[in-house]
C-alpha cells in the first residue's frame, strides 16, 4: 500500500512537470506533449530546446552551448527523415562539463551526443565516457577534415569526436596605431620585439600587446610554435596509463624568456585575460595588437563600438623562423558520442551529419562565427572571399587564417588539461612576482606535472 | 530612556555615525554600480569617459530591457519565471514544513524528540553542496533529473527554519494559551490553526523570507540537476551568459544583458522584502519584548 502511494505520488509529480514544460514552451508549436514523451529516448527528461515536428522519428539528444546552434538543428531536422535532433543547451564549457562529469559518475543522465572542446577529450576517454567512432565509419569521412583537426579529435589510434571548429591563430593589429608611430607591422618575433620598443620610443602610451599570465590557450599555442607544433605531451587511449611529458624544451624556454624580458622592459603588458580591464584595454587602444584565434574578431566586435576610429587588420602570427613557419591553434570544438547512449550508431550518424554539408556550415560561419575544420567549406571560394566588416572589408580568411588553419598539424592533449592550465597560471604568476626566472619556471612546471601524473598512477616518460 | 533628552548635536555619536556612513557606502556601492551599469550599452560598459560609477551620455536601460526580451527568444523572462516558481514553491513549502515540525518539536512531548531534533540540528551543519551528488544519484533512479522537482524537492527542507520556529514557539507561544483553547473545546488542529498560527506570524514571515532568498540564490543544485536551459533559474542562466561573454569560440559579448539581467533579477527580492518588512519588524520587536 505504502509503495503504491509513493509510486503514485512520483508519477503524479512527473506528469505535472511534463505538463508544466509543455504548457509553457508555447510558440505555436504543433508538438503534442504526449507524443514527445513517448518517442523520446529514456534519458531525455525535459522537452528539447528546439521544436521537433516529425515526432514519429527516433530522436538523438545533443548538448551544445551556443544560441546559433538552433537554426543548424532546425536545418538538420528538416532535411532528415530518419532521425531528429533533440537539442539541449546545457551550459557553456565548465557548466556543461560539470553536468557531464556528474552524469558519468552517476551512470545516467548524459546525452547521446555532446559538444566538447578538443582539449577535454582525453579526460573523458580515460573515464570510458566516449565512444570510439572508428567502428561507426568515421574514417570514411577523414578526407573532409584538416589534418590538425583530425589529430585533435583522436586520442592515439581511436577517433573520439567529429571535429567542428578550430581556432587557427593570427595577429590582429591596430593599423592606425602602427601607422601613427611609423612602425612596420612585424612578421617575425624578432621584428615584434623591435616594434614593441619602437612604439614605446615613438611615444605610444600603450603596449604592443598583452602577455596574460592566465591566458593558457594562447600561451600553450605560443610554446607549441617554438617546438615545431608539439604540445609537450604524448598519450594514446589504447595505452591509458602511459604519459609522456616533455615541456621543458629549449623552445618552450626561449618563448618564456622572450615574453619575460618584454614585460620586464615595460613594452608588453602583463594583465590577466578575461577581466573587464583587459577587454577595455583591447578596445580603447591600450594594446596595439591582439594575438588571437580566427574567431577573435567576431568576439571583439561585441565591445568595440566605443572607439570608432580604430582600424583593425589581421596579419599572420609572427614566426620564429620565416623559412619554416609553424601554424598553431587556440582550441576548437567537436561532437562526441557518449558511452551512455543506447543508440550509439544513430548518435554517431548525427554527430557526423550535423555539420556535414555547406548549408549548415553557412549558418555556423555567419551566425556563430565558427572557423570550419570541414575542408569543403574551408577551401570554398565563399569562405575565402568573405569580407569582414570589422576589418573594413578585409578578407581575413584568404589573407591569414586559411593558411593558418590548413597548416596546423594538430596536438596531443594530456588527460588532465584543467590541472595543466591551472598550474601554468600559477607558475607564470609566480614568475611575474619575481619568485623564479623564466628558465626555472618552465623546469618547475615540468616537475609539477610529472609529480602529479605519477601521483595519479601514470607511468611517465620524459625527454 | 533617552526620549526625554532633545535630539540634535551629540558629539559623542559622531565617530559611530561616521563609521555607519562608511559601512553604508561600502555596502551600497555594488548596488549603485549595478544600477548605473544597467543603463549602459555594451561598448559603454568598457569605454566610457564617465567611469564605472556614473552614467554615460547614452541611456540604454530600455534598449537593454528589450535585449533581454529578444536575445535567445527572450529566454531571460523564462529564467526569471522559473526562479519565481522555485523560490515561492520551495519557500512556501519549506515554511509550511518548518512550521509544522518546529511546532511539534516545541509543543508536544514524544519519544525520541531529543534525538530527532539533534538530527535536525546536525543537518544544519551539512552544507547543501555536499548533498548534491547523492541527490543526483537518487533522483536519477526516480527519473527526476532535469525536472523542476529536482530543484524544488530538496529546497522543501529547511533545518534552520525548523529550529527558528521551535525556538520562537517556546518563547512566544505560552502553553497556557493553548490550554485555554483546549479547555474551550478546540481540537488540536483548531488550536494550531486559529490560536497558534496568528501568534507565530512574525516567525513564519522570517522563515519564509529566509527560505525564499535561499532558494532564489541557489546555484549549484540547479546547475547540476537541470541540463535543459528552459528549466534554469536566473542564477544559472546569468552565469551561462557570463561564460558565453568570455573570450572563446562561439562567444558573444552580452555583458550588457548580464548586468541589466542581474539588476532586474534583484527587483523581485527587494519588493518581497519591502512588502513583508512590516510583519518582520513587528516580529523582531515582539521577540525582544518577551
Amino acid at each position: 500500500m505504502k509503495k503504491q502511494l509513493i509510486a503514485a505520488g512520483v508519477a503524479g509529480m512527473l506528469a505535472l512537470s511534463l505538463a508544466g514544460c509543455a504548457g509553457s514552451s508555447g510558440g505555436g508549436a504543433t508538438t503534442n506533449p504526449s507524443d514527445t514523451s513517448t518517442s523520446a529516448p529514456a534519458n531525455n527528461g525535459a522537452a528539447c530546446d528546439n521544436t521537433i515536428t516529425k515526432t514519429n522519428l527516433p530522436q538523438v539528444t545533443v548538448w551544445a552551448w551556443y544560441p546559433a546552434f538552433g537554426p543548424v538543428v532546425d536545418l538538420f531536422n528538416q532535411t532528415h527523415d530518419d532521425v531528429q535532433i533533440c537539442w539541449t543547451n546545457a551550459g557553456q564549457g565548465g557548466g556543461e562539463y560539470d553536468k557531464f562529469t556528474t552524469a558519468i559518475q552517476a551512470g545516467t543522465g548524459a546525452p547521446d551526443v555532446i559538444m566538447l572542446e578538443f582539449e577535454t577529450l582525453s579526460s573523458y576517454t580515460i573515464q570510458n565516457a566516449l565512444v570510439d567512432l572508428t567502428k561507426y565509419g568515421i574514417n570514411d569521412i577523414k578526407s573532409n577534415f584538416t589534418a590538425g583537426a583530425w589529430k585533435d579529435a583522436s586520442v592515439g589510434s581511436g577517433v573520439y569526436a567529429v571535429p567542428v571548429d578550430g581556432g587557427p591563430m593570427g595577429l590582429l593589429v591596430r593599423k592606425d596605431i602602427f601607422d601613427k608611430y611609423n612602425v612596420p607591422i612585424p612578421t617575425t618575433w624578432d621584428e615584434f620585439a623591435t616594434a614593441a620598443k619602437a612604439l614605446k620610443d615613438a611615444g605610444y602610451p600603450g603596449y604592443i600587446t598583452d602577455w596574460p599570465s592566465n591566458g593558457e590557450s594562447q600561451l600553450l599555442a605560443l610554446y607549441e610554435q617554438a617546438n615545431a607544433g608539439a604540445s609537450g605531451f604524448t598519450y594514446d587511449a589504447a595505452n591509458p596509463q602511459q604519459l609522456g611529458i616533455n615541456f621543458n624544451t629549449a623552445g618552450t624556454k626561449k618563448v618564456q624568456e622572450y615574453w619575460y624580458n618584454l614585460v620586464k622592459q615595460g613594452v608588453v603588458a602583463n594583465d590577466d585575460a578575461g577581466t573587464t580591464d583587459y577587454t577595455t584595454a583591447m578596445v580603447n587602444g591600450t594594446y596595439a595588437s591582439y594575438i588571437s584565434a580566427a574567431w577573435g574578431p567576431g568576439y571583439l566586435s561585441g565591445a568595440s563600438g566605443g572607439s570608432s576610429d580604430a582600424v583593425w587588420q589581421a596579419v599572420p602570427l609572427p614566426q620564429w623562423d620565416k623559412a619554416n613557419p609553424v601554424m598553431v591553434n587556440w582550441g576548437g570544438s567537436s561532437f562526441a558520442v557518449t558511452t551512455q547512449s543506447k543508440q550509439p550508431e544513430l548518435a554517431a550518424k548525427v554527430a557526423m551529419g550535423i555539420y556535414g554539408d555547406m548549408d549548415s556550415w553557412k549558418i555556423g560561419v555567419e551566425q556563430a562565427a565558427l572557423f570550419p575544420t570541414y575542408l569543403p567549406m574551408l577551401t570554398s571560394d565563399y569562405f575565402k572571399n568573405l569580407p569582414y566588416p570589422f576589418f573594413n572589408g578585409q578578407m581575413i580568411n584568404a589573407d591569414v587564417f586559411l593558411a593558418a588553419g590548413q597548416g596546423y598539424t594538430g596536438v596531443v592533449y594530456s588527460p588532465f588539461t584543467p590541472y595543466v592550465r591551472s598550474q601554468l597560471d600559477q607558475a607564470n604568476a609566480a614568475m611575474m612576482q619575481g619568485q623564479s626566472d623564466a628558465d626555472t619556471t618552465i623546469d618547475n612546471f615540468q616537475a609539477t606535472l610529472v609529480q602529479y601524473a605519477q601521483d595519479q598512477g601514470f607511468t611517465v616518460t620524459q625527454g | 530612556m533617552s526620549t526625554s533628552k532633545p535630539h540634535g548635536y551629540q558629539p559623542k555619536r559622531i565617530p559611530s555615525q561616521v563609521f555607519l556612513v562608511i559601512l553604508c557606502v561600502y555596502f551600497l556601492i555594488p548596488l549603485w554600480w549595478l544600477l548605473v551599469a544597467s543603463t549602459k550599452s555594451n561598448p559603454d560598459l568598457f569605454v566610457s569617459s564617465s567611469g564605472p560609477l556614473w552614467f554615460s551620455g547614452h541611456f540604454s536601460f530600455f534598449a537593454n530591457l528589450s535585449g533581454l526580451s529578444t536575445y535567445s527568444n527572450g529566454i531571460y523572462w523564462r529564467w526569471l519565471g522559473n526562479s519565481l516558481l522555485y523560490a515561492f514553491v520551495g519557500g512556501i513549502g519549506a515554511t509550511t514544513i518548518s512550521v509544522l515540525a518546529g511546532y511539534g518539536f516545541a509543543k508536544y512531548n514524544f519519544k525520541g524528540r531529543g534525538f530527532v531534533f539533534a538530527l535536525v540540528l546536525g543537518s544544519v551543519m551539512v552544507p547543501a553542496t555536499a548533498l548534491v551528488l547523492p541527490l543526483f544519484m537518487m533522483f536519477s533512479k526516480l527519473s527526476l533529473i532535469n525536472t523542476i522537482w529536482a530543484v524544488i524537492l530538496p529546497s522543501l527542507l529547511s533545518p534552520v527554519g525548523t529550529y527558528l520556529i521551535r525556538v520562537y514557539c517556546q518563547e512566544a507561544l505560552p502553553d497556557e494559551l493553548m490550554d485555554a483553547a483546549r479547555v474551550d473545546g478546540a481540537s488540536e488542529f483548531r488550536t494550531f490553526w486559529s490560536v497558534s498560527i496568528p501568534q507565530l506570524r512574525p516567525a513564519i514571515v522570517t522563515v519564509l523570507l529566509l527560505s525564499v532568498v535561499a532558494t532564489w540564490n541557489n546555484f549549484f543544485l540547479p546547475q547540476i540537476m537541470l541540463s535543459s536551459s528552459k528549466l534554469w533559474p536566473i542564477t544559472v542562466g546569468l552565469n551561462y551568459w557570463l561564460t558565453h561573454s568570455s573570450v572563446g569560440s562561439t562567444s558573444e559579448q552580452v555583458w550588457n544583458l548580464v548586468v541589466s539581467g542581474a539588476f532586474v533579477s534583484i527587483v523581485p527580492l527587494i519588493v518581497a522584502f519591502l512588502f513583508l518588512q512590516r510583519y518582520w519588524q513587528s516580529g523582531l520587536t515582539l521577540g525582544s519584548l518577551k
